[in-house]
């Protein structure tokens, strides 16, 4: 291999210096612009798939003002349910504590229900504690979730259901009715998770004394006031011609009620 | 196959391949050494390979895989322009001296047994594993490396959602142990006399004075590749390979090799974010937080703005504890492929949901 005399080798390394600094700086350059490219390919992926990561949701059955009946909650593969806003499945209600328990889901399993110390559970009228073992109760497709005061049910993907049962929920009351009729969770048979388990006695109706009569409610046939129609949603009719009779005026549309956390339903009459 | 190309022209393969091609080639010019010249030919086409076929097999992901190729080879690269006469078995003796044996295969099994432990919610075997890891470092004289993975397992705690009270409990013990490390070493003790009068301690022969020294006489620029006093630089120290750096390519140049470096871990707390799990998360994050403490306190401990910890930069300094960052960039791209593996799945679930 042939050498070059040590001035001349120099004035070549001396050359060269400027070239490595260029190099590196296109190397970072080019490393950032990929990195960019790449956190955009993902966004763009993700943004076509909605689903990405959940394997399904919960429904809420019986809630409170913060959670009312009808809301979805997507469910990850693997998290945490509590109040906080961190956790991820958020359920405010009375009885739930901050991180109140862990769910993972497992393949050919279902969603594994790991309450926190202190902290229960009732999947499918079996009680769950922290002591209980993960994989006692998995929560399949249609399997009921007591926590707290809220009652929530799991409603797997298509592609990842594995129980053969249907359920259907669909938005609108009757549904909601119908799906409320569904017998309670405590009611619904179910073998014990584990040797031992305490039963679970769901609890009685509470008596509660009758009102004094000045806390009487209102009798029904009590009359409202109409709710006025809002001037700027008013269709404007279109001028009626001589002889001819008015055009009778439109039904009011009723649009139903968004909720939070509802994803599958668009409105996309706007 | 046009996405693949057109990525491949527009990634920063090209310029990774073209870096140690023009410097082992300039010192294959300087004294007719056969070995740098095939080593010019060879380290581009293992940069290459890293980028299409290894990451391809592996189904890793491509940038990390490259950037991995690349800085092996600049590693490799500024040892050799240190060597008087470029050989193969030069190169290797060179880089034997590092004893970065101990936490080579120590480190990564620490991450992964904390990473589980994690996600499990046990923490006490998280801890557990810390502690024995941290014991045998202390046994093997590498205390640095001990309050390292320490460091980053406590962030990882904090960062699986640990409480206030286990938090403060995990600070107290990572300060417990640092205090230990303080007694027990005389070099920790040293460095810090160092650092805060590294003239005093310049004819003694310690290296963070002789580190400053070839930094400064680098400049802007460097001096060029293969143009070094081999007086300044001693080649025995951890932290040698980032002030050659300095030295050779000059100040420019290492702050953007710094910053390439910072990318990876940038990468690697994506993998974490974007991760299903949490053991994969939080295995990919305590990777990332060691290479990156790794890299700023090697960095920081050549340049005098931090006591000198003794650990090696990653990558760069070669020797042994290259294992350790293969290991660990092995970690980060296994997260990585599991991550684009489970888009894949999920688009082929969302079809078959239709």
């Amino acid at each position: 291999m042939p050498s070059v005399s040590p001035e001349l080798y120099r004035t070549i390394s001396w050359v060269s210096r400027y070239l490595f600094a260029i190099t590196t700086l296109l190397i970072l350059l080019r490393t950032v612009l990929r990195m960019l490219s790449d956190a955009r390919e993902r966004k763009a992926q993700l943004r076509n798939l909605p689903g990405s990561g959940l394997i399904g949701e919960m429904v809420v059955i019986s809630g409170n003002d913060e959670l009312p009946e009808g809301t979805y909650l997507p469910v990850p593969r693997e998290g945490v349910l509590g109040f906080v806003r961190s956790c991820d499945l958020v359920v405010p209600v009375d009885g739930v504590r901050r991180v109140h328990l862990d769910f993972t889901w497992r393949d050919g399993t279902g969603l594994l229900i790991s309450p926190r110390s202190g902290c229960t559970a009732v999947v499918n009228s079996a009680l769950l504690d922290h002591r209980s073992p993960p994989d006692s109760v998995p929560m399949t497709h249609g399997a009921f979730l007591q926590v707290g005061s809220a009652v929530l049910r799991l409603r797997v993907y298509a592609a990842l259901d594995n129980t053969g049962g249907e359920f259907t929920f669909r938005d609108s009351p009757q549904a909601l009715q119908q799906a409320s009729r569904m017998p309670p969770p405590a009611q619904m048979p179910c073998p014990p998770a584990y040797p031992g388990q305490p039963e679970y006695t769901p609890p009685g109706p509470q008596e509660y004394p009758p009102a004094p009569a000045e806390y009487q409610p209102a009798p029904p046939s009590q009359e409202y006031p109409p709710v006025p129609t809002p001037p700027e949603y008013a269709v404007p009719r279109p001028p009626v011609p001589e002889g001819a009779e008015p055009a009778p005026a439109p039904d009011a549309e009723v649009t139903p009620p968004r909720r939070p956390n509802d994803r599958w339903k668009e409105d996309w009459s706007e | 196959m046009n996405d693949r190309k057109s990525s491949f022209r527009q990634g920063p393969v090209i310029a990774m391949m073209l870096f140690p091609a023009l410097g082992f080639l300039l010192l294959a010019v300087r004294d007719g050494s056969t070995t740098a010249a095939l080593l010019a030919g060879a380290l581009p086409l293992l940069i290459l390979l890293a980028d299409t076929v290894i990451a391809g097999i592996m189904g890793a992901d491509r940038l990390l895989v490259s950037m991995t190729a690349f800085f092996c080879s600049l590693g490799l690269l500024v040892r050799a322009c240190t060597l008087p006469e470029i050989t193969l078995p030069a190169l290797a003796e060179s880089a034997a001296d590092l004893s970065g044996a101990a936490d080579a295969l120590i480190l990564p099994a620490v991450v992964l047994a904390a990473a589980f432990g994690l996600s499990r919610r046990q923490v006490l075997l998280s801890f557990l594993s810390l502690g024995v890891g941290a014991a045998l470092l202390f046994l093997l004289g590498k205390h640095e490396s001990a309050l390292l993975l320490g460091a980053a397992v406590v962030l990882m705690y904090w960062m699986s959602g640990a409480g206030p009270f286990g938090l403060l409990a995990a600070v107290c013990a990572l300060v417990g142990m640092a205090f230990l490390a303080w007694s027990l070493s005389p070099e920790i003790r040293d460095a810090f006399g160092i650092w805060q009068d590294p003239e005093a301690f310049a004819e003694s022969g310690a290296p963070l004075p002789a580190s400053l020294a070839a930094i400064s006489a680098g400049g802007l620029f460097g001096t060029g590749p293969g143009l070094v006093s081999f007086d300044l630089l001693p080649a025995s120290s951890p932290w040698f390979a980032f002030a050659a750096l300095c030295h050779q390519f000059g100040m420019i140049a290492a702050i953007l090799t710094l910053i390439l470096f910072g990318l990876m871990p940038l990468r690697g707390a994506s993998a974490a974010r974007a991760a299903r799990g949490s053991f994969h998360s939080l295995s990919a994050a305590g990777v990332s937080l060691l290479l990156g403490l790794a890299a700023l306190s090697g960095a920081a401990g050549a340049a005098g703005i931090l006591p000198s910890t003794g650990i090696p930069f990653p990558f760069l300094s070669g020797g042994t504890s290259l294992i350790r960052d293969l290991l660990l960039s092995a970690i980060l791209c296994w997260v990585s492929g599991r991550n684009r593996q489970d888009l894949k799945e999920d688009a082929s679930l969302a079809m078959l949901a239709h």
